[in-house]
């Protein structure tokens, strides 16, 4: 068979290029058989590009950043929780009586029994 | 006595033959929009006839039986539902596709190689153009084209010499030599 000169050689190479189809018009047309049914065999990488296409870069991004933010929203919430469970226990209740800031208590406000010194003295100018 | 048949499993066909399957669709004038649903309905077909593979030609001219299938469903479904849309009778539909379809690279996009190769194309019959893009862009062999054209290899290797030859004198005449890089401005 006769050879075709360079040129057209060339401008049909660039035409067999321009023609093919892209990595995506490949897994996009993989992804619809997979939707209508089609069982393929063993898994291939088509398969993983049709997943990477799926998880685009920002789509990726934002999965990171949830994960993180989840991961430490469930620390702070382990610490937060020891520290309470701390709190509550016996030094913890010292800690908070003694506290400025600790919770008003029935007891702090109710009026003690005993008499106090003032107590007296007020009682005496009346 | 001939080799054992190998079973073909859909994701090697698909994996091997998808860009063939595209391509030929694309010349034989699917619209770039309407490439996945071609595609798409070839593989279904495939995958519904994988079983039937007999070996007795190669992968690429069963594939390519489908693929001219398919393309004629589509466009006789194109072509129907243009003419409802345009309200006219089918038939008038069909005649009036096939007065534009000499040109199959019409509708592709148009790169400067495309345009130049399509012009030319559009100069060949149908049989040598057909011969000479299966050969040339799929690199088929010479049995491989007699299955999927119904021609004896002698026929085949015929038309492809004659449209090679057709092919670089009207290239010549319309653009300049073919080996002098870009060629002539028109």
């Amino acid at each position: 068979m006769s050879e075709l000169p360079r040129g057209l050689q060339n401008a049909i190479g660039a035409s067999r290029r321009e023609l093919s189809p892209s990595e995506t018009d490949r897994a996009r047309v993989w992804q619809r058989l997979a939707e209508a049914g089609v069982q393929t065999g063993e898994p291939v990488e088509l398969g993983a590009r049709v997943r990477a296409i799926g998880d685009a870069p920002a789509k990726r991004g934002g999965a990171v950043i949830y994960l993180a933010a989840a991961s430490v929203a469930i620390a702070a919430g382990a610490l937060g929780y020891v520290a309470t469970k701390r709190f509550q226990g016996t030094e913890g209740n010292h800690a908070a009586a003694t506290s400025p800031y600790a919770p008003t208590s029935l007891a702090s406000v109710v009026p003690s029994a005993k008499p106090s010194a003032n107590d007296a003295k007020d009682a005496g100018h009346d | 006595m001939p080799p054992p048949l190998t079973p073909l499993q859909f994701d090697a066909v698909y994996r091997e033959h998808f860009a063939f399957v595209w391509r030929t669709a694309r010349y034989l004038g699917v619209p770039r929009g309407e490439l996945e649903d071609v595609a798409q309905d070839v593989f279904l077909t495939v995958q519904r006839k994988l079983s039937d593979y007999d070996g007795r030609v190669s992968v690429k001219s069963w594939l390519y039986g489908f693929v001219r299938r398919v393309v004629a469903d589509h466009r006789r479904r194109y072509r129907r539902k243009e003419s409802k849309l345009r309200g006219a009778p089918e038939e008038q539909g069909l005649d009036a596709y096939e007065s534009v379809q000499p040109t199959p690279l019409a509708t592709l996009e148009s790169s400067e190689a495309l345009v130049r190769l399509d012009r030319v194309l559009a100069l060949l019959t149908p049989e040598k153009r057909e011969t000479f893009l299966l050969a040339e862009l799929e690199e088929m062999t010479a049995a491989e084209i007699g299955e999927v054209m119904s021609a004896n290899v002698n026929t085949v290797y015929t038309r492809l010499r004659a449209a090679r030859e057709e092919i670089s004198a009207h290239y010549t005449k319309m653009f300049g030599d073919p080996n002098t890089p870009g060629g002539r401005d028109e």
